[in-house]
């Protein structure tokens, strides 16, 4: 079950062969195994992310782009098991080393911005307690050094009055200042690569675009490497330079995102693209939709996990399992029948 | 009951040539009491959810309510059918002013009124059967004999396309999807004129989206439904509605038909929402030129005086401070609720917007 492994690898158009990448993904398969049966949530996730690059992973619900975000930390929730793959980060397997190891990289090299910033952070403790903790346990500051460092940080997200700020409570603050200061503290030890997991999902959408921008000026002013996942392909147009299209548990494709909004090629992609609701400039009669609901994957068997949604389907569709191959430099897809129609690509793109 | 019998005179003025008005709005504020804390004695404090919101609703027709949480646009959807008891202003549906109707008459009435909530998972009894589900409206309004629900509940199944064996079976064996389609048969099951649906797809996948607002557009089609459309999306409510209302701190600040509100947004609270939208375009950058609103909504226990936006507007001057605006007509049935609607339709403080091609 290597086929994915010797896929293509995902690399961004123009960085050349010279940068290596600063997380790079290979093979991932994470597993829930369940009283009854297993659920596969994960089967061979292959990704790289350079610095200063946004990777967006769009998908469905249990498309498995959140389970592959938590898995890169070593945080998939019980009882998921990572079942095989990489996760190199710095010369280093981060599925391979020691607990003690992984914690040191954890919230310091690579930052987490959790999806419900409602629930992300400790109602019984000050947001001054917060950057005490991740400030101390990974750079070793003092309470003083910590302070000064937490007023620092909660500016530059754009907290007003960041240093009152510090001895309130979660509660106080309203979502979108809370996503703020969740996100302060990500970047509170100035980590390599960001990993955003839904970041906006809860928040109006005012808010959200003022949150989005803000993660964009932290990528592009830390040179991080950044992962954003979202089902919005809005916030993956405007925000990420690199897309992943996930499909139970599968890359279906992946293309740098002009690329992928142009010439979209797999048949699940047109689909998600044609049914993206749009402000467009008439009230619809008739919307694209994709028949049928987003399975979830309980037995491994060959075949393409789209088959039974797809209009492009054929006998090899259900038989064997395409493999993901390069279709252009940067651009590879999994598909037997791929979408190479200029009306429907167009059509996809610009209802 | 019959629905054209007793029309009263209050048809649409907004709109010349619009037909008798199905739901009449008139005034409506909803306040919430609340207690808060205090310094040593807890406080009375008042949430302003709902301050005075007028609009009305033809038969077939779709109105969307968009805005963002807060607003209040769920909260009249609720008061809209006396789910909750406004603090002042009227309701009449199909001319009979609610206020004034016994319980009993109430309850009869809310056959030709139902509603759709957000969660569809959390919106069904996880007791009950799909089947017991859809038939607690026939029971409670005695619209089918007894003999007859069985068959009546599998044609609703069928309208809503989902199995006739899914009768048999609990909410949890379904999908969000397709509790939000139970829903709707619920909802239909009485025969209603109007439908309620309060962010009936915001829960649900894109794809899954899709096929959920196919139901509603086929159903209202078929069954000649009038929709109040709340949702936070400007995409999702620009593809049902035939007008729009846009909601802010509990008041409308702008309400017109679908296409005048898209081609030509004038609040600049409308505009800052259509220049959040991110467009699934990585040719378009909305909110790029740095034009993203600032600020976040005010809190509803004591809204700013004046306009309620002048807080985070960028063209707010003296004027919008002291003076409260009210919805005066810029166009064919298009109100705003602005002093400077003119002036903010051409400044574009946002830049540019989802709708600009």
């Amino acid at each position: 079950m290597t086929d994915d492994l010797a896929g293509a690898r995902v690399g961004p158009e123009g960085t050349g062969a010279g940068a290596a990448p600063l997380l790079e993904v290979r093979g991932l398969r994470v597993a829930f195994p369940l009283e009854r049966r297993t659920v596969y949530a994960v089967q061979g996730l292959t990704f790289e992310v350079h610095a200063g690059e946004r990777l967006g992973i769009v998908g469905e619900s249990g498309s498995g782009k959140s389970v592959s975000a938590q898995s890169i930390m070593r945080m998939v929730p019980f009882p998921g098991k990572v079942t095989g793959g990489q996760v190199l980060f710095e010369g280093r397997d981060l599925l391979g080393i020691p607990d003690a190891a992984i914690r040191s990289v954890r919230g310091s090299k690579i930052g987490m911005v959790p999806q419900n910033p409602l629930s992300s952070l400790n109602p019984v403790i000050t947001i001054e307690a917060h950057f005490r903790e991740v400030l101390s346990r990974h750079l070793g500051l003092s309470r003083s050094e910590a302070r000064v460092r937490a007023v620092e940080l909660l500016g530059s997200v754009g907290i007003p009055d960041p240093a009152q700020r510090l001895h309130e409570y979660a509660h106080r603050l309203s979502g979108g200042q809370r996503q703020r200061v969740i996100i302060a503290l990500a970047i509170a030890c100035r980590p390599r690569v960001l990993i955003a997991d839904e970041p906006t999902t809860a928040l109006d959408v005012t808010i959200q675009a003022q949150i989005l921008q803000l993660f964009d000026e932290l990528v592009a002013g830390a040179n991080l490497g950044a992962v954003l996942i979202t089902h919005n392909l809005g916030i993956v147009a405007a925000h990420c330079d690199r897309v992943v299209v996930m499909y139970a548990g599968r890359v279906m494709e992946t293309a740098p995102v002009v690329e992928l909004f142009r010439s979209p090629s797999h048949p699940y992609t047109v689909g998600l693209l044609r049914c993206v609701p749009r402000v467009a400039m008439h009230k619809a009669r008739v919307f694209a939709t994709i028949p049928g609901l987003p399975p979830q994957v309980t037995e491994l068997r060959d075949g393409c996990p789209f088959a039974p949604r797809c209009d492009r389907v054929s006998e090899q569709c259900r038989r064997e399992t395409p493999a993901l191959a390069d279709i252009a430099p940067g651009h590879a897809l999994a598909c037997w029948n791929p979408v190479t129609d200029a009306a429907a690509r167009a059509e996809a793109a610009s209802v | 009951m019959s629905p054209s019998a007793a029309l009263g005179p209050g048809a649409s003025q907004v709109v010349g040539e619009r037909q008798e008005a199905l739901l009449e709005v008139d005034g409506l504020v909803v306040h919430y009491r609340i207690t808060g804390a205090g310094k040593v004695f807890r406080k009375h404090e008042t949430v302003h959810a709902v301050d005075g919101v007028s609009f009305d609703l033809a038969p077939r027709e779709t109105l969307g309510l968009v805005g963002e949480s807060g607003c209040g646009k769920s909260t009249t959807g609720r008061t809209v059918l006396y789910l909750e008891r406004p603090t002042s202003g009227r309701v009449r549906f199909e001319g009979r002013d609610l206020s004034e109707l016994t319980p009993g008459e109430l309850t009869a009435l809310r056959s030709r009124m139902q509603i759709v909530f957000q969660d569809p998972i959390g919106a069904l009894n996880p007791r009950h059967t799909v089947g017991q589900l859809i038939s607690e409206p026939l029971r409670v309004h005695d619209l089918v004999p007894k003999a007859r629900r069985r068959e009546r509940v599998e044609e609703l199944l069928g309208l809503v396309g989902l199995p006739a064996d899914a009768a048999s079976r609990f909410p949890h064996e379904f999908s969000g999807g397709q509790c939000q389609r139970v829903g709707i048969a619920r909802a239909i099951a009485a025969e209603p004129a109007l439908l309620v649906l309060d962010e009936p797809v915001s829960s649900l996948d894109v794809s899954v989206q899709a096929q959920i607002l196919q139901l509603l557009v086929d159903l209202q089609e078929r069954l000649g439904l009038a929709y109040l459309f709340i949702a936070h999306d400007l995409a999702v409510v620009g593809e049902m509605s035939d007008r729009v209302a846009v909601m802010y701190l509990g008041k409308i600040v702008e309400i017109a038909e679908r296409d005048a509100l898209y081609a030509r947004p004038h609040h600049p609270y409308t505009q800052a929402l259509f220049s959040a939208v991110p467009v699934p375009d990585p040719a378009v950058r909305t909110g790029r030129d740095g034009a993203v609103v600032s600020g976040e909504v005010p809190s509803s226990l004591s809204p700013p005086p004046g306009c309620r936006f002048h807080t985070r507007c960028p063209l707010a001057q003296e004027r919008c401070r002291a003076e409260e605006p009210s919805l005066e007509p810029v166009g064919q049935g298009h109100e705003v609720a602005c002093h400077f609607a003119e002036a903010a339709a051409t400044a574009r403080p946002f830049g540019r917007l989802a709708t600009d091609g």
